[in-house]
């Protein structure tokens, strides 16, 4: 049940503020998760070496390390090419990784205060989260 | 008339007493100050103020909106630029703006120019397009105060906004505060350390030791109030605040605030 707001002492100078309707709560919804995502997609154009980096690293389990261990013999998955076998753990490797990730520099902002900034302006608290996980996402694909 | 008015506040965290019944108000178009040592409760109030913490009992109205019941209006009535260092390193200020201009929602047709239009006020419009974390201490500051704006707020909370800042960016930051006080008339409530700015910079202060106010008026009210010929705000403060811990401030906070000035170079 919504709160109501005591009224304001009479030496108080009231500023109207008109409410929202649904489709600018919807907006502002949405704003809100497009404006983190769009600050990942400007990090990710300056730090390519970062990306060339995440990318290479599942190429390398995958193509030297799965050459190498696929030469071994019994190993168990008769029927399997050992690289198809290998291919559905490296990538959830790499999911867990970037998810890894990501919750580590949410509490490295939240301890450096910045996430403080976040959470006064007037946004969905979902879409800031949600904003983080289309930002870790994008940073996966 | 008051923009601001805080009601006998109290905020605890578990049994440790923060802010004991702390009470004041302040003009519309006024500049405030908020003295106090580490620890005297400054930083709990703007919590409060920016309803990111739950007083254990007393209000707190921001432009005639209780902030506790009407979080979400208050949030779009205010600007807050925290102590610590809060703009994206590895964006640049127009990408910095332009987010916070999304988070406001500011509709699309005036983001550009908005965001365009604070950079100028701030005196950034030749490094809007250069990565923040090439940005001088005192350019960081500007661009979170302008971000702070893009809504056009009626209060500004400054938490300190010039710690760790060289004189000459600090004057830089208080010339464009004035410079936006004088094009908006935005009322300012603003943490400081600093006697020096409080007395320069604020119509009126109130001094804080140990979670509560210990005197209220403007600088020249204070120093009058102590008695003292040649008595400057410095001396109040200090004798306001005398009974409190000199080295106040838990851990925590000194290590941010270490960071801040670190990051401030």
């Amino acid at each position: 049940m919504p709160s109501v707001a005591p009224a304001a002492p009479p030496d108080a100078l009231v500023e109207a503020v008109p409410a929202l309707s649904p489709a600018q709560l919807a907006s502002s919804y949405l704003g809100t998760v497009v404006a983190m995502a769009q600050a990942e997609l400007h990090r990710a154009r300056r730090e390519r070496s970062v990306l060339v980096a995440r990318a290479a690293q599942p190429l390398l389990w995958l193509l030297v390390f799965g050459a190498a261990v696929s030469s071994v013999r019994d190993l168990g998955v008769a029927g399997v090419p050992y690289k198809a076998f290998l291919v559905p753990g490296v990538l959830a490797q790499s999911v867990l990784f970037v998810a890894i990730f990501s919750g580590m520099a949410i509490i490295w902002e939240r301890d450096l205060g910045i996430t403080q900034r976040l959470l006064v302006a007037p946004v969905f608290r979902s879409a800031i989260i949600l904003g983080k996980a289309v930002s870790s996402a994008m940073r996966l694909s | 008339m008051k923009a601001l008015i805080v009601d006998d506040l109290v905020v605890r965290y578990g049994d440790f007493v923060a802010v004991r019944g702390a009470g004041f108000g302040v003009e519309a178009g006024e500049v405030f100050g908020l003295l106090g040592p580490n620890g005297a409760g400054k930083t709990s109030i703007m919590r409060v103020l920016t309803a990111l913490l739950r007083p254990a009992s007393g209000r707190a109205w921001i432009l005639g909106h209780e902030v506790g019941a009407e979080a979400a209006t208050v949030r779009r009535l205010i600007g807050y630029v925290p102590q610590a260092l809060s703009a994206d390193g590895s964006l640049t200020g127009r990408e910095n703006a332009s987010m916070f201009a999304r988070l406001h929602a500011l509709p699309r047709r005036d983001r550009g120019s908005r965001v365009d239009e604070l950079l100028e006020l701030m005196d950034l419009t030749s490094a809007a397009d250069r990565v923040v974390r090439s940005y001088s201490g005192g350019m960081v500051r500007r661009l979170e105060i302008a971000c702070a704006l893009l809504h056009r707020p009626r209060l500004l909370l400054l938490d300190e906004p010039t710690i760790g800042l060289d004189p000459v960016a600090r004057r830089a930051v208080w010339r464009h505060l004035a410079e936006l006080r004088e094009e908006t008339g935005v009322t300012l409530l603003v943490t400081t350390h600093s006697m020096e700015e409080a007395e320069e910079e604020c119509h009126r202060v109130a001094v804080m030791s140990a979670g509560e106010i210990r005197g209220e008026g403007t600088p020249q009210e204070l120093r009058a109030a102590l008695g003292v010929p040649g008595g400057t705000l410095e001396d109040v403060f200090v004798s306001l605040t005398t009974d409190t811990e000199p080295e106040g401030g838990d851990l925590r906070a000194i290590s941010r605030a270490r960071r801040t000035a670190r990051r401030l170079g």
